[in-house]
């Protein structure tokens, strides 16, 4: 048996084991990948990206927080997977081997394991990012964003640093395995863990510093919020490290003093082992703190951007849709055909009115005034108010408006005498071929309308208007058809602006969505893969308490209270760093963003949830007893 | 310290009774091995009985077969007066924590609790009062010398020290019945006499104890030592007047009982 057969044997041999290893590695290449891809794309690289300059910028910045994220979790995993080991090597060691050949073990190993992780992960990656476009491109209603294609560069970018970065872990590894002795090497899977000590002052440091952080984004006005941005960020940072490493520590001291509630039922286990847990997962929680407010703040800006695009759009839109019906044998939109779509999904208009109008050129009393204008009768402009539920007296006419006209043929000549007349400007939606001024006149005047000479026949406005509801999103898809099919000039509706504004976002919303996704799936499955690396020894654990008589409904308390710490309290604590970040957003931008904040992080708080349960789920299945009788 | 056995069913009174108990392991995959064959023990209250028999002899089998962690093939078990086959595992685990009394070769301390909290751990999961806590917290660590260990941690004492801190954990709810695996098989000879002398005294004040064991000098301590090889009963021995002279029989049965001597030097070594 050559060495590398052994080396093989020994990969095949406990697959198990290092399937935690070989999986958690695949998934960082995985989020490498897909984010290397996703910045080198051509469309993203050379195309239009909503901001310019600024969102590159931010992109790039992220692609290095990616990979930096990527090296931690690879030399973590990698460390944790070499320790689990430890006994291993020393029997290989007591049997003979040499430090050198262990080295090589460990390096050849760990090779065909990278190797394999970089090629499963860039297959993962790409079918991963197809997924994913389709998948967005469907929530949004929009085309591809993006097309998919294969970016060598990025395939090249990731194998290449993977590779890198796994030979340097190994030898940082197989340097460490050679320097312990054997006995050592023999004895480490049963290291007595000792009490962790914890500073007041520190803890109260840390808890002042994020305090002050909080009370100056809190305080900050308009301009303010850019000069503080940097030391408020450090400072709440160093004060969450802080908060992790000591304060925790002492909390659960207080907790643990606290007899008369802590010598109750599970307390007593779950305070006591997660005195230790907080204690040794503390930077990671404290990094995923970080990482979750990061996200979370980035994500909620985004979206106050977007709602505040949409918003001002639907401001212009006070109804969904309004058109002009034709008779004279112009191709129009008719009301048949709107009511026809909307009793097909059955939606019941809120608004559904109409007002006989006349489009005439327009001459003022001096030469070089003429354009168009829109003449409509009184009764029937009181008619429309009504219904579209606007005042049919102008707030505020300006004064300079003529208050009369003069009929002529196909034209009226304005403040020139004839019939009195006032200028309107109706709230409602409005197609662009209607956008010229509005004259309203008694309904009498239009009786002497001389029809010889105009270019347009008489015809109808239309205004329909209906509640948001489930059945919208298809009811637009069907309208889309009837209106595209319409001059473009004579109709307009929200939801066709909304849908270019989104497309015109697009990209930007997509790398916005996309990034935060990986990063928070990322921090999830750090913590994930934190866990199964407690595994074994939960196992022994809850393997003793079962022999002693704590049931099974005990230890499932006690492990879920533990995932539950490790998963929601970094989470909860990132969602107030993120909560105050986006008031300060708020007074920049001087908007009200409770609402948005409170969206976003719910959204992401479910998605942590799922997490959490997902975890426990296969926690719990993985510490079930195989064999009823273990020895402990 | 011990309850006073109310479930007294029988003619005669017994903490346990075990008949035909059977144990086969892997018969799925064809290969069957019986580990415990047709096995029959009855044992009364304030006994102190010792389990002996050669590595692979059935005796681990018929440990965790008492200490309801795993479930017997064929036969019937009672302990306390109750079936512990017919119980779910939540009535079971509650049926060890209250009723029976465990004590392991590895001590099973949990590292991350104090001695106080690892001996308290029973009666913390049954809530029991503060004040009734302490009281029998007092009581037990004065009658193994422990008192003044309370607040340290497992790592922190001797293994005799941590085995009586085990003792403790295991009698505090006032068990019928306490189980002991190899409790001497991690302790140097002088923590291992101090400890079977505790255990001696305990079962003197009426605590029943089933040992099982390879070491004959622990095993000398016992008032019957019940022999078991390839799952059979094989023979049983009754102590006399004299501790010596019982620890002489029982060498002389582990010669007679074959691979003994062996495993005595394995497990002292």
């Amino acid at each position: 048996m050559t060495f590398r057969q052994l080396a093989l044997s020994n990969i095949r041999g406990s697959a198990l084991r290092y399937a935690a290893f070989f999986l958690s590695s695949t998934f960082s290449v995985v989020l490498f990948f897909v984010y290397a891809q996703f910045i080198m794309h051509p469309d993203v690289a050379g195309g239009y990206v909503y901001g310019g300059d600024a969102t590159r910028v931010v992109l790039i910045v992220c692609e290095v927080l990616v990979a930096v994220f990527a090296f931690f979790f690879v030399l973590y995993s990698s460390g944790a997977f070499l320790r689990a080991r430890n006994q291993e090597f020393g029997l290989l060691a007591l049997m003979g081997t040499t430090r050198g050949q262990l080295r090589r073990l460990i390096w050849l190993e760990n090779s065909v394991l990278s190797v394999g992780a970089i090629a499963l992960g860039i297959g993962l990656g790409l079918l991963l990012s197809r997924l994913f476009l389709l998948g967005i491109s469907r929530v949004l209603g929009l085309d591809e964003p993006i097309r998919f294609l294969f970016v060598p560069n990025a395939i090249l970018l990731t194998a290449a640093s993977f590779f890198g970065l796994f030979q340097l872990v190994t030898l940082v590894g197989g340097f460490r395995i050679g320097r312990l002795e054997v006995v050592e090497l023999m004895r480490a899977a049963r290291k007595p863990r000792t009490v962790p000590r914890a500073s007041a002052l520190l803890a109260l440091l840390g808890a002042a510093l994020v305090v002050a952080g909080y009370v100056v984004a809190l305080g900050v006005e308009g301009a303010g919020v850019v000069l503080a941005f940097v030391p408020v960020v450090a400072a709440v940072v160093l004060g969450t490290f802080l908060l992790f490493t000591h304060g925790s520590v002492l909390l659960l001291r207080r907790l643990r003093g606290a007899r008369a509630s802590y010598l109750r039922g599970t307390r007593m286990l779950i305070v006591s082992q997660l005195i230790f847990r907080v204690r040794d997962n503390a930077r990671l929680l404290a990094t995923i703190a970080t990482l979750s407010a990061v996200v979370l703040a980035a994500a909620g800006s985004f979206y106050v951007f977007n709602r505040g695009f949409e918003q001002s759009l639907e401001g212009m839109y006070q109804q969904e849709l309004a058109f002009v019906e034709r008779s004279d044998g112009r191709s129009s939109l008719g009301p048949s055909e709107v009511d026809g779509v909307l009793s097909r999904d059955a939606v019941a208009p809120t608004v559904r009115a109409s007002v006989r109008i006349h489009e005439l050129r327009s001459r003022g009393p001096v030469a070089g005034e003429e354009g168009w204008l829109v003449l409509v009768g009184a009764s029937d402009y009181a008619a429309l108010a009504r219904a579209a539920g606007f005042a049919a007296e102008p707030a505020t006419a300006p004064a300079t408006a003529p208050t009369s006209l003069r009929l002529v043929a196909g034209a009226a000549v304005l403040g020139d005498g004839g019939v009195g007349a006032s200028r309107v400007a109706p709230p409602v939606t409005m197609p662009p071929s209607l956008q010229g001024p509005w004259y309203v006149v008694d309904d009498s005047a239009l009786a002497g309308l001389p029809t010889e000479g105009r270019e347009y026949a008489p015809a109808r406005f239309w205004l329909y208007d209906w509640p948001e509801s489930a059945a919208t999103r298809r009811l637009e898809a069907g309208l889309q058809e009837v209106v595209l099919a319409a001059p473009r000039q004579d109709v307009d509706a929200r939801f066709m602006g909304v849908r270019q504004l989104r497309q015109t976002l697009g990209l930007s919303m997509f790398a916005g969505v996309f990034v935060s996704l990986l990063f928070f799936i990322g921090a999830g499955s750090l913590i994930y893969f934190k866990l199964f690396t407690e595994l074994g020894e939960d196992r022994r654990l809850h393997g003793r308490l079962r022999r002693l008589g704590v049931t099974p409904g005990e230890s499932a308390r006690v492990v879920t209270a533990q995932i539950a710490v490790i998963y929601l309290l970094p989470f909860a604590l990132g969602a107030v760093h993120a909560g105050f970040a986006l008031d300060a957003l708020g007074s920049l931008l001087q908007q009200d963003v409770t609402r948005y904040s409170l969206v976003v992080i719910g959204l992401f708080a479910a998605v942590q949830g799922a997490f959490f349960l997902l975890t426990r789920w296969t926690y719990l299945r993985a510490l079930r007893p195989g064999a009823v009788a273990v020895r402990a | 310290m011990s309850r006073t056995v109310s479930a007294t069913t029988n003619d005669e009174r017994a903490v346990l009774e075990a008949v035909g108990l059977t144990k086969v392991y892997g018969s799925t995959s064809g290969a069957a091995h019986t580990a415990l064959d047709g096995f029959d023990l009855r044992i009364r209250p304030g006994e102190f009985l010792g389990v002996m028999g050669p590595s692979g002899s059935g005796k681990t089998t018929l440990l965790n077969l008492l200490a309801t962690i795993d479930t017997p093939t064929a036969g019937s078990l009672r302990i306390a007066g109750a079936d512990p086959s017919g119980m779910r595992p939540t009535a079971l685990a509650l049926f060890r924590r209250r009723r029976l009394g465990f004590v392991f070769q590895e001590f099973n301390l949990l590292d991350t609790l104090t001695v106080r909290e690892n001996i308290l751990l029973p009666l913390v999961l049954d809530n029991v009062k503060v004040a009734e806590m302490e009281s029998r917290l007092r009581e037990v660590t004065e009658r193994l010398g422990i008192g003044a260990l309370l607040e340290r941690r497992p790592y922190e004492i001797s293994g005799g020290q941590q085995q009586r801190v085990a003792i403790a954990r295991a009698i505090i709810p006032g068990p019928e019945l306490v189980l002991a695996d190899e409790l001497t098989g991690n302790l140097d000879s002088k923590s291992a006499l101090d400890v079977m002398r505790t255990l001696q005294g305990l079962n003197d004040d009426g605590v029943t104890v089933v040992m099982v064991t390879h070491d004959p000098f622990a095993a000398s301590f016992c008032k019957r030592i019940v022999f078991i090889k390839d799952g059979r009963r094989f023979g049983e021995l009754v102590r006399g007047v004299n501790r010596q002279a019982f620890f002489q029989q029982v060498l002389d049965s582990l010669s007679v009982l074959g691979g003994g001597a062996d495993d005595v030097q394995a497990a002292r070594a």
